[in-house]
This record gives C-alpha cells, sequence and structure tokens, in this order.
C-alpha cells in the first residue's frame, strides 16, 4: 500500500512537473541551429513526392543572408492537412501556405509585386523569367495573381525503351491512330501495353485527354470560350459550350481505340498510382502516362534510364480542322517533318514552297502546318495544382514576399532543380540549368517540357466559376476511362454511350452547378 | 451390501462425442481468429525485410533476400519535422502514460467523492455523463481547439493537462466499482482513527486496483495507438503513431513499403509485450459486456 502510494505520488508530481514546466512555451522545437533573430515566417508545406531536402536547403540558404526574417516550415503528405487552418483566420499561424489548389482567394495576398521583383543578382523580373503560358493560367479573374507554382510538372507517355526495341518499334507514335497501332504490335508480341492507376480524383490520362481536347478545339477556343463556359455569341455560363460535342466528343472516340480490357493491365482501374508505377518499372508494361516526379518517387525502385518520354501524340480527328491534311498517314508525315525542324534536324525551307509547304509530295497549306505545330508543341502540365499563397492575415507577408523572391530568383531555383531534377515552367535570368547529373528519363521528361510552346492544364484559375467552385467539370466527372477497360463486359461503354451519359449528366447537374456560384 | 458408486461431478465426465465435436469445432474457430491475428503480424514482418517491389509485384512470397536492416532504418527514416524516433517515442510515452494516468486518478478519484459521500449534486455527474454518452456533441471539435488553443495547450506539453476531467465513460467503472465496495471496510478504519484521506488511499484505493489496473491498460493502448488528436493539436510534437500515419500518408508519393512495415512492427511490440505480460489483468477483469466491479 505504502508503494502504491509513493508510486502515485510520484507519477502526480512528474506528470505535473513537466506540465507546468512545458507551459511556457510550445513543444515544438521550430527554431533550430541556423536561427538567425530574425521575425518567424511559418511554411506549412504538402511533401508530395518532391521531398523536403530542396525547401530545407531552400529555407537555411535565405535564413543565412538576411536577419530579419526567420523561415521555417512543417511538412505533411496529408494535403488536405497542409491547408486545414487557412479559413481559421483568428488562430493560423502559418504564413506561407505551399499546397494543393485552393480556389478561394478571399484571403489570399495579392503576389503581383512579387512578380513584378527582380531578386538581387538577377537580370529579369520573375514574371520574365516565368513561362507565358503558364502564367496565364495562374491569373484570377479579377487580373490578379494570388498564387503560384511551387512545383508540380510535366506530364507526357513514358514507354519502356527496351521493350520497343525488342519488337522493333523505331519511332514512337505520333498520333493517337498510330498509338493504337503500337499497341497492337506490342499486344502481338506478348506484351502489355498500357497501364494507369486510378482512385477518387482520376487518373493521368485526365491531363493527356485536356491536351487532346486542346489540339482539336484550338487554346484559343479552349481557354476563351470552353473554360471561360461562354459561347460563340458571347453569353456566359453558357450550357451550350458544356454539351457541345467538341473535342472532349474526339477524345472519347480516341480512346476508346487503345483503352481497351486487351491493352490495358488488368487492375490498373483499382489501384494506387505508387503500385501501378512499381508495376510498370519492374514487368512487362509498354507504356503509362506519367510525370516529371516519377524518378524521385520510385527512387530505389527501379532504374528509369531504360525509359524514355515521347511528346503527347496528335489527335488523329484533328483532320477534321485541317483542308489540305485528310488522312492519317499524310498527318504522321506532317508531324514528322514539324518534328525535325523543331529538333534542328532539318530546316524549314526544305518544306517551304509558295504559301505553304509541301510534306511527302503532297502540298500543305499554311494555316495546316500551323495547326498541327500548335497542337504537337502543347504539353500537359500540373503546376497550378501546386499552389503557394500567403494568407492576406499573416502578420509576416512581408517576410514571406521576400522569401518568394529569394524562391524564384536564380541562386534559389537552383537549389530548386539541383535538388529536384526538374524544372518549373520558368528560365534561370541568365545562363542554363546545369543537367549533369540528371538521369536519361529526367532529361527526356525536361526536353518535352522545355522544347514545348504550350501549357495545357484545366487547373487554370481565370476559367469560369462553375468550374472552380460550382462543380462542373469537362467529362461531368465520369470515369469512362475505367469504362473502356472494365473487365467486366457488361460495365463497358462504348465512346458513344459515354458521351451520351457526360450529356445527360451536364443537363442533370447544370442547375445545381449555377446554385452553388450564386 | 453393494457399495454405493460415486457419482462423479458432470465436469470431470467423459465427454460426449458430440461435446467432442463441438469443443474442436470452437477451438477451430478460436484458432483460426488467433492465426489471422499471428498471420498479419508475421506477414508485416516478412514485408518489413522485402523490398519495396518486391512487396508489390509478389506480396506473399519470401523475400529472395532478408533486409532485416530494414528494421534499423526505421530509426533513421522515420522523421516528422525534424523529430527523430526517439523524439516521438518519447512524446508516446509522455502522452500515452501521462495522460491516461491523470485521467484515471482524477476520475476514480471524482467517482470515489460522488459515490461514497452524500452531498447536494453528488448524482448530478452520474445524470450529465449518461447525457453526454446518449448525446454525443458532434462537430465540437472547433470549439475544443479554440478553447485549448486560448489556454495555450495547443503544440504544448501542457496539452497532457487536458486529461483533467473526470467526466468519461471511466466515471461509471468506477461508480459501479466503489457501489460495490462495503462501507463497513471504512468504518473499521475510522475506528482505528483514519481520516478521510487516509481511508481512501489505504482502504479503497488499492481494492480498486484491479480495476484501476485494466482501464489503464486499455485507456494507454487507446491513446498508444491515437493519431488523430495528435496531428491536430501537438503537430510539432509528433508522437510514434503519428509519424506512422505521416509515414504511411507519404507512401502516396514515395515507395519505400518496406519501411513502413519495418516500423508497424516496431511500434506494434510495446503494445504486444504489454498485452503479453498483463493479460490476465485485462482478461480477469474485463468480462462480457463490462468491467467487473
Amino acid at each position: 500500500m505504502r508503494n502504491m502510494k509513493k508510486v502515485t505520488a510520484f507519477f502526480l508530481v512528474t506528470v505535473m512537473t513537466l506540465s507546468l514546466a512545458a507551459c511556457g512555451g510550445t513543444g515544438g522545437d521550430k527554431k533550430k541551429d541556423d536561427y538567425n533573430g530574425g521575425k518567424e515566417v511559418e511554411i506549412s508545406y504538402w511533401n508530395s513526392g518532391m521531398g523536403t531536402e530542396f525547401l530545407d536547403e531552400m529555407c537555411k540558404a535565405f535564413n543565412a543572408k538576411q536577419s530579419d526574417w526567420y523561415v521555417y516550415f512543417n511538412a505533411t503528405a496529408a494535403g488536405n492537412a497542409v491547408t486545414a487552418t487557412y479559413p481559421l483566420e483568428d488562430v493560423d499561424t502559418i504564413d506561407l501556405y505551399m499546397s494543393g489548389e485552393v480556389p478561394d482567394i478571399s484571403k489570399k495576398a495579392t503576389l503581383d509585386d512579387v512578380l513584378d521583383s527582380t531578386a538581387d543578382g538577377d537580370k529579369k523580373t520573375i514574371r520574365e523569367k516565368f513561362d507565358a503560358s503558364h502564367l496565364e493560367s495562374e491569373v484570377a479573374a479579377d487580373g490578379h495573381y494570388y498564387s503560384l507554382t511551387w512545383g508540380g510538372g510535366a506530364l507526357a507517355i513514358v514507354y519502356n525503351k527496351k521493350l520497343f526495341d525488342k519488337v522493333g518499334i523505331k519511332e514512337t507514335p505520333r498520333t493517337t491512330d498510330e498509338l493504337a497501332v503500337v499497341c497492337d504490335k506490342l499486344m502481338e508480341n506478348g506484351i502489355t501495353p498500357l497501364t494507369h492507376y486510378m482512385n477518387d480524383a482520376g487518373t493521368y490520362w485526365d491531363y493527356i485527354q485536356e491536351v487532346w481536347q486542346a489540339q482539336y478545339d484550338g487554346m484559343d477556343y479552349y481557354r476563351n470560350n470552353f473554360y471561360a463556359c461562354k459561347d460563340e455569341a458571347g453569353n456566359s455560363p453558357s450550357k451550350d459550350v458544356l454539351t457541345k460535342k467538341d473535342g472532349r466528343y474526339q477524345v472519347l472516340k480516341a480512346m476508346e481505340q487503345f483503352i481497351t480490357p486487351e491493352y490495358v493491365l488488368p487492375g490498373s482501374n483499382s489501384q494506387d498510382h505508387i503500385t501501378m508505377q512499381t508495376k510498370f518499372l519492374n514487368e512487362d508494361i509498354g507504356m503509362m502516362v506519367n510525370g516529371s516526379w516519377l524518378s524521385n518517387e520510385m527512387e530505389g525502385t527501379g532504374s528509369v534510364d531504360n525509359f524514355g518520354v515521347m511528346k503527347t501524340p496528335v489527335l488523329s480527328s484533328i483532320t477534321d480542322k485541317l483542308s489540305t491534311v485528310k488522312n492519317d498517314a499524310l498527318l504522321r508525315k506532317l508531324i514528322s517533318a514539324i518534328d525535325a525542324v523543331a529538333d534542328g534536324k532539318e530546316e524549314i525551307s526544305k518544306y517551304q514552297s509558295g504559301d505553304g509547304y509541301v510534306v511527302d509530295g503532297k502540298q500543305i497549306s499554311a494555316a495546316d502546318w500551323d495547326i498541327v505545330k500548335a497542337a504537337r508543341n502543347m504539353v500537359a502540365v500540373n503546376y497550378p495544382q501546386q499552389t503557394l499563397f500567403i494568407p492576406s492575415y499573416s502578420d509576416a507577408v512581408e517576410g514571406a514576399k521576400e522569401f518568394l523572391k529569394f524562391f524564384y530568383s536564380d541562386e534559389g531555383y537552383k537549389i530548386f532543380v539541383d535538388n529536384i531534377h526538374y524544372t518549373l515552367p520558368m528560365k534561370l535570368s541568365e545562363g542554363e540549368i546545369d543537367r549533369s547529373d540528371w538521369n536519361g528519363f529526367e532529361i527526356e521528361m525536361d526536353d518535352v517540357f522545355q522544347k514545348a510552346e504550350t501549357c495545357v492544364s484545366r487547373h487554370m484559375k481565370s476559367c469560369h466559376d462553375i468550374f472552380n467552385n460550382g462543380g462542373a467539370k469537362p467529362y461531368a466527372g465520369y470515369k469512362f476511362v475505367a469504362m473502356f477497360c472494365a473487365s467486366n463486359a457488361s460495365d463497358r461503354m462504348t465512346a458513344d454511350q459515354a458521351w451520351d451519359y457526360i450529356v445527360e449528366q451536364i443537363e442533370g447537374n447544370y442547375k445545381n452547378w449555377l446554385a452553388n456560384i450564386k | 451390501m453393494s457399495k454405493p458408486k460415486l457419482r462423479m461431478p458432470k465436469s470431470f465426465r467423459r465427454k460426449s462425442k458430440g461435446e467432442i465435436a463441438l469443443h474442436i469445432f470452437v477451438s477451430f474457430i478460436f484458432f483460426l481468429v488467433a492465426a489471422s491475428y499471428v498471420y498479419v503480424f508475421l506477414w508485416a514482418v516478412v514485408a518489413g525485410t522485402k523490398t519495396h517491389t518486391e512487396i508489390v509485384i509478389n506480396p506473399f512470397s519470401l523475400p529472395q533476400e532478408w533486409h532485416w536492416e530494414h528494421f534499423l532504418d526505421v530509426f533513421s527514416l522515420l522523421e516528422v519535422n525534424g523529430k527523430n524516433f526517439w523524439d516521438m517515442l518519447f512524446n508516446s510515452i509522455y502522452f500515452s502514460v501521462g495522460a491516461v494516468g491523470l485521467q484515471h486518478i482524477v476520475t476514480m478519484s471524482f467517482a470515489y467523492c460522488c459515490t461514497k459521500y452524500k452531498f447536494p449534486g453528488s448524482e448530478w455527474p452520474y445524470v450529465i455523463i449518461l447525457i453526454m454518452l446518449t448525446l454525443p456533441l458532434y462537430g465540437s471539435g472547433g470549439a475544443s481547439y479554440r478553447i485549448y488553443k486560448a489556454l495555450g495547450m495547443v503544440d504544448s506539453y501542457s496539452h497532457i493537462l487536458s486529461a483533467l476531467s473526470g467526466f468519461s465513460m471511466n466515471f461509471l467503472y468506477y461508480r459501479a466499482c466503489f457501489k460495490s465496495m462495503s462501507w463497513s471496510y471504512a468504518e473499521a478504519a475510522m475506528m482505528d482513527g483514519a481520516d478521510d484521506f487516509v481511508i481512501y488511499g489505504k482502504v479503497m484505493m488499492p481494492m480498486a486496483k484491479p480495476i484501476f489496473g485494466a482501464l489503464f491498460l486499455t485507456g494507454w493502448l487507446g491513446i498508444w495507438n491515437n493519431y488523430e488528436s495528435a496531428l491536430i493539436y501537438l503537430p510539432n510534437i509528433p508522437t510514434l503513431p503519428v509519424g506512422i500515419y505521416q509515414f504511411n500518408t507519404e507512401m502516396v508519393y514515395r515507395a519505400r513499403l518496406d519501411i513502413l512495415f519495418a516500423a508497424c512492427v516496431i511500434i506494434s511490440i510495446p503494445a504486444i509485450v504489454l498485452f503479453i505480460a498483463f493479460n490476465r489483468v485485462i482478461t480477469t477483469n474485463v468480462s462480457l459486456g463490462g468491467i467487473k466491479g
């Protein structure tokens, strides 16, 4: 009994003492060895496969450069947890969020002044360093910038070079019809042509679909009509825009050819992307849509050196929009010519003839050349999905902005690139990125991105609110990829059935989407 | 005169074939249930020694090469915001043992006073707790967060003081326990000159030790495995379950299932050891549907 009493007393005293001692300060020992005496700037960081090393190094470099601000970060891989405190203005201590998309701009500080600043040692403003087509996706409907990208990457079809060599595929597919032919060839040789992952949010095909839609409809219509939900007469929002049989229908028709139960690895519709990527890198699978981050995510699980990256094939039905190219064979030859010119292998003068061009002995109009060239040079990106922003109520807005100026300076950007091995949609103010220690996959992926002329992403900040907050989605959220390759025949749908279903969903939900944005 | 036959008690009699069959059947079911738990644990141990690729490609095979070093790698790779395994272990022990201990000492004392001393309102806590249990307050998380924040108990070791509440389900167990204890022990102690504190500390509390032990262990297990509260209230003081949760979340973007399973095995060991050591305390004091008084 005496022992029990002693143990209880000791226990209580210990706990009380520790608790009271701890009352004076927080347990999170945020200030590390490099504390510079500056005012704290707290970052909430979403660790979405890029690791924390680059940010750690960047914070240390910034803290060493000046003593007015001290930047530190908390990292989590749980995307929702990163911004959980954002709306709680009175209790939120975060000064800079590096997170996913947060459409609500009401409590975000503008970053226009950051974009127009020039970092110490740089020769260009941050705005000038950014890719112009990317900035178009970051600008909000009111013309201001409230967020900028800090991560994400480019997406393209990644292929297994060894398997392509094995079956004698010399050239990556240039059109979607040719992609189906490549799938056939792989299949004939006992190789599973495709795999993908799928979760509630969708699949990486979603990004390639956007490129194909933009290729068919043209970037102008895609950005200023479809995502502005504005019809030709200027009415916005317009249901007709959403139900119009546009590039999305052509995407369905194209994908129906190669997203089939025979071509797609069983299980692709139900497994996460790390699992499917592991299988892709270690089993006999021909292709998978993937992004710049593949190498980082899969470090240590298999070499990515044998994997190549292809430019996104052009939607074969683009010939509907062309006057002088009416078949896929000629379209492929035209694309080869455009690629050869872009890669500097041939002079454009070789093809020029009068007002137009001659490819494979066929006359091509200048307009057709330009349409196909624009389509071929589009790249899918998800940079606008990983954005940083400063809450306007933060008491360290200036400190956070100073850090951002460093982040996008040549010095900061080099830290980023050296750690991550892929680039943001921006250039150094002078000089080139050193890629000497990058692997083959990283270089190919970066080449595909750097040589592209237009970044395509549906995650545009300026798109109509019916998409941002209303709930509208291009395909009404219908996972047709899963339906096209469903192993159960009764679940399978054709492109036409899928389109009818999508239109039905749009008709049924349109009023709700409008109500959501009122 | 013949000797009367000795009739053996029923339990000593030879079992009928039907009883034996039933016994075997029930034992087999229990064996399957137990084996399913053991299998999961062993599978995790084996997975911890494989490579990530092996786990994905051949989840049920034995490793081509046993990587026992993964269990050591956990100590260096499991890190949350600069806090390593040992920091998280300290935090886990501090909050699980400290908070549960505090809560039970407070609740036991509270229940004792309300049960053994009659004063106006002595029955109110019982009624209030019953109402609280029947009508759980959904959506109170935001209010709790604001209160703790105002008290400086968010992201602080002082958060352990939030356990200082007697209003919980445990109150009912302790109340039932003390109700069943005869007051004549206290009267005898009083005749020997014991005051109220001595009676509680030397007579009543020792008699409540078994239920305290059982509730403490089950409560400790709950807190030891709880990551949700720690994620919200202790973002910079991560506990081991938070570390595992964060690591598991990172698996969405990171191919290290091997380390994840090795870490799961390591953090489940304390709970398994404690259960093995104290399973009699738990099983003899927990009866179907409640806890023995």
